[in-house]
């Protein structure tokens, strides 16, 4: 700050104030450049990478060999078998490992369509809670896959045909043994999905829902039509990016399933 | 900027005459005028096709796919020596059972099995829990074959080749010598001429000259012009090159003389004109959980899958069986990590623009010696190069090997039986391996591939011998090429040049002829550009990623094939005729 006296002569006085300005024009045309680029991202969504990768089970030990196998074992509601370990009178029927209780023995054997077009559906979510979860992957379980029973059909003894019980693995049955999920976390960071099951039964046009545990050993029963969705409707499925594997656990238990000793198991769910 | 006005400035004492003497203040206004960009400025078209190509152009990711269509013939026969492995006796298909079960030795070839990219045979007992814990499903499409990247990053010089030319000892040269020939005489047009046959595409032509290797210096020059090429046969331009025979006396060309020659484009400047000639050496960039191998959908070859009913009394384990014995499938290969070539250069220095689908054969499954290596010039259209002899270290490929063993008590033997079985362990990431024979040209700037890096490996005959009379330091084998392109970017079809003292445009793997006075140089083409000579990628770029894709027509070549070899490989020395005769 200068010091400045005004002398005073009764005559209209000017200050006269520096003030230093430069410019730089250098660099300005880039700048615009920039700034469109910027614009026009903004505008046209940057590229994002959508690419998807295959997501392998994680292999495990049974009895010191090394497996890969993606177990499921999907129990059924047969409600004319009565099943003596339940004490719940509307919940008297027996869960089956076997379509035998949807579809006739003729269906199955011979294919027919209403067998050949049911089908299981696994649906990932990025939550359990039905208030918020969004599907983000359904994985199909046809029934043209799975393991075999024996049964009866007419004369026939002994008739091989589907059961509900897959191993899935890099040979054999192989649909639905991959998640096929984005490669990179930078647009949708999941790595962790509640997944559900349903079946769609093809004779009567209507999904069943399963659950993770059959309703007469829920801990309410006195009332096993209500309870918490969130503990009794997922499993949870844990993806790692790094080694592109996957892992299947109980929900909301810790423990690992879907290996042959301790398959990822549903249940009819029955409504009341 | 100030706004200028007029003050007037009154001295306190004088507004008010008790007011204290105080400093006096002027506010001033700095106002502050933004012009707006004019209208052309402001203004921008957004082309969505320029949009797309400048994120192409600027991407160097790429995740490439490699389509298998594979071609073989499972021809070689043999049979399991006494004492016999059963897991190999009781899987062959039979070729004589008749016969087999008068001599009780049961002649035949491996199943189909024992060949492909992902072996479905999960009950195979070979790979014991105690050596392997079983047969591991995901490993299902490692236990034959490994698909890896590679990416040449050198040039090596000294590696020594060998090649027969008929009924000649094995000829050997260094390969920074160049290529092979042996000269035979003869007439064309009436003119006397110096015929020079090689293993492999010469690369020359008419006016070119050729710079020949020591035993060839006449009247101290060993440099001379190609007079002509081929000898009237069919496609024989390309392997035979023709001297004129000015009367050249003595022993400097004599019919049968073999020696090795290099290219010359320009004889009065041999310094920058001369080819080199090399052995690619590549890196392996990826590993085995890298590679994805899938059927490729329900795609088969046009070679039929063959299978046959086995009655049980004509096994020897009297169990009939369907055995299958040739395949027709073809698989993808897709990798898990993406590639980023940024600031990656090739063997000769410049921009990697190609990435080498890379095969190894491995064998779990213990059938066969360790692996060997050779290039197509080693290969002999109906027999077994000399090459390929245990006795030539040269021919033993670098990879790691192992040794498993399984035992096991037949009837007849009172004792067990131990049988050792080899493995060809798969290269990993960082690990190196010989490629192509190469020539490069500084004043073209142009690689050549001379002749393509080939690997062979043959049955253990102690577990299976594939002939009576075979050679047991020389078997019977498969070959297959081990390096394909995958093509990333092309380089110009012409040669740029640039003034010594430039430096905008000119890249950093410029060539500075001294000849010239000029860098000379191939462009890079734009990904999406095709010039008028067809040359160009045009792949599909999407995801930030460019997606390349390479089908592969993987051959095994056999030493016993029906069909002809010879589309890889061919020499004719034939005697030559002239046309007017």
């Amino acid at each position: 700050m200068n010091k400045l006296e005004v002398i005073f002569n009764n005559t209209s006085k000017d200050l006269i104030i520096p003030l230093e300005s430069s410019w730089d024009f250098y660099g300005q045309q880039q700048g615009v450049e920039e700034y469109e680029t910027s614009v026009i991202e903004q505008i046209l969504n940057k590229d994002q990478d959508f690419e998807v990768s295959r997501f392998e089970h994680n292999s495990y030990y049974t009895n010191t060999k090394e497996e890969t196998s993606l177990n499921y074992e999907f129990w059924l509601y047969n409600p004319n078998l009565i099943n003596p370990n339940t004490t719940i009178p509307s919940l008297s029927g027996t869960w089956e490992n076997s379509y035998t209780s949807k579809f006739s023995n003729n269906e199955i054997y011979y294919q027919q369509e209403t067998f050949k077009k049911s089908f299981w559906k696994l649906d990932l979510y990025d939550s359990p809670s039905t208030l918020n979860q969004k599907n983000y992957i359904t994985i199909v379980l046809p029934t043209h896959q799975g393991l075999l029973q024996q049964i009866q059909v007419g004369f026939f003894q002994n008739v091989l045909i589907k059961k509900p019980k897959y191993v899935l693995d890099y040979l054999g049955d192989k649909e639905g043994f991959f998640i096929y999920w984005l490669k990179k976390r930078n647009y949708l960071d999941l790595s962790t999905f509640y997944m559900s099951a349903k079946f769609f039964n093809g004779v009567t046009g209507q999904f069943i829902r399963m659950m993770n545990k059959p309703q007469y050993q829920l801990t309410n029963t006195s009332n096993p039509f209500t309870f918490n969705q969130e503990e009794y409707f997922y499993y949870r499925v844990n993806l790692d990016y790094s080694t592109q594997k996957y892992e299947v656990f109980r929900y909301p238990d810790i423990i690992r399933v879907g290996s042959v000793l301790e398959p990822i198991k549903w249940y009819e769910y029955v409504n009341p | 900027m100030m706004d200028v006005q007029n003050y007037l400035v009154v001295k306190p004492d004088l507004l008010n005459a008790e007011a204290p003497q105080t400093d006096i203040s002027i506010n001033t206004q700095l106002n502050e005028t933004q012009s707006e960009i004019v209208e052309y400025d402001q203004t921008s078209n957004i082309s969505l096709i320029t949009v797309f190509d400048n994120e192409r152009q600027q991407s160097n990711i790429f995740r490439p796919t490699v389509k298998i269509s594979y071609i073989y013939e499972n021809n070689i026969e043999g049979y399991c020596p006494n004492p016999s492995w059963s897991n190999y006796l009781n899987k062959l298909y039979y070729t004589k059972p008749t016969q087999s079960l008068i001599s009780q030795q049961w002649s035949g070839v491996p199943s189909y099995e024992e060949f492909e990219f992902i072996r479905t045979d999960i009950n195979n007992p070979q790979l014991n829990k105690t050596s392997f814990k079983g047969f591991i499903t995901k490993s299902s499409s490692t236990y034959n074959w490994a698909v890896r990247l590679s990416y040449p990053f050198e040039n090596l010089t000294g590696v020594t080749m060998s090649h027969n030319f008929q009924s000649n000892p094995p000829f050997n040269w260094v390969v920074s010598d160049g290529i092979p020939f042996i000269i035979s005489v003869g007439i064309d047009n009436g003119l006397q001429i110096l015929q020079f046959n090689c293993p492999v595409k010469h690369g020359l032509s008419i006016g070119e000259y050729v710079n020949l290797s020591s035993g060839f210096t006449y009247n101290n020059i060993n440099t001379y012009q190609v007079y002509s090429l081929g000898n009237n046969t069919y496609g024989s331009d390309e392997y035979i090159f023709n001297l004129y025979n000015v009367g050249y006396t003595g022993n400097t060309f004599f019919s049968g003389k073999i020696g090795t020659f290099k290219r010359v484009i320009d004889i009065y400047n041999t310094g920058e004109t001369t080819s080199r000639y090399y052995i690619r050496n590549h890196k392996i960039i990826t590993n085995a959980e890298d590679t994805i191998i899938t059927r490729s959908g329900f795609e088969e070859n046009s070679y039929s899958n063959k299978a046959a009913y086995q009655l049980s009394a004509l096994t020897p384990n009297k169990i009939a069986n369907i055995s299958r014995y040739q395949s027709s499938y073809t698989y993808n290969a897709t990798f898990e990590r993406d590639f980023d070539l940024s600031n990656m250069l090739d063997n000769n220095g410049k921009p990697v623009t190609e990435l080498f689908a890379t095969f190894q054969w491995c064998g779990y499954f213990g059938w066969h010696n360790r692996l060997q290596r050779g290039w197509q010039l080693n290969l002999t259209s109906g027999t077994t190069n000399n090459w390929f002899d245990f006795t030539n270290t040269d021919s033993y490929e670098t990879n790691l090997q192992t040794v498993y063993t399984q035992v096991e008590r037949t009837l007849s033997n009172v004792n067990p039986n131990t049988f050792f079985f080899n493995i060809n362990l798969p290269k990993k990431s960082g690990d190196t391996v010989y490629g192509d024979f190469c020539e490069y040209n500084d004043s073209e700037q142009l690689e050549r591939v001379v002749s393509s890096y080939m690997n062979k490996f043959t049955y253990n005959q102690t577990l299976f011998t594939t002939d009576v009379t075979a050679n047991l330091t020389n078997p019977n084998g498969y070959y297959y090429q081990v390096h394909f392109p995958i093509t990333l970017k092309i380089f110009s079809e012409y040669i740029e040049t640039a003034a010594p003292n430039s430096v905008v445009g000119v890249p950093s793997y410029a060539f500075f002829s001294q000849n010239q006075n000029l860098w000379l140089w191939r462009d890079i083409y734009e990904y999406g550009f095709i010039d008028s000579q067809g040359r160009g990628v045009d792949y599909p770029f999407l995801n930030e990623a460019h997606y390349p894709f390479k089908n592969v027509v993987f051959k095994l070549y056999s030493d016993e094939s029906s069909f002809n070899v010879t589309d890889f490989y061919k020499i004719t020395i034939i005697p030559l005729t002239d046309p007017c005769e």
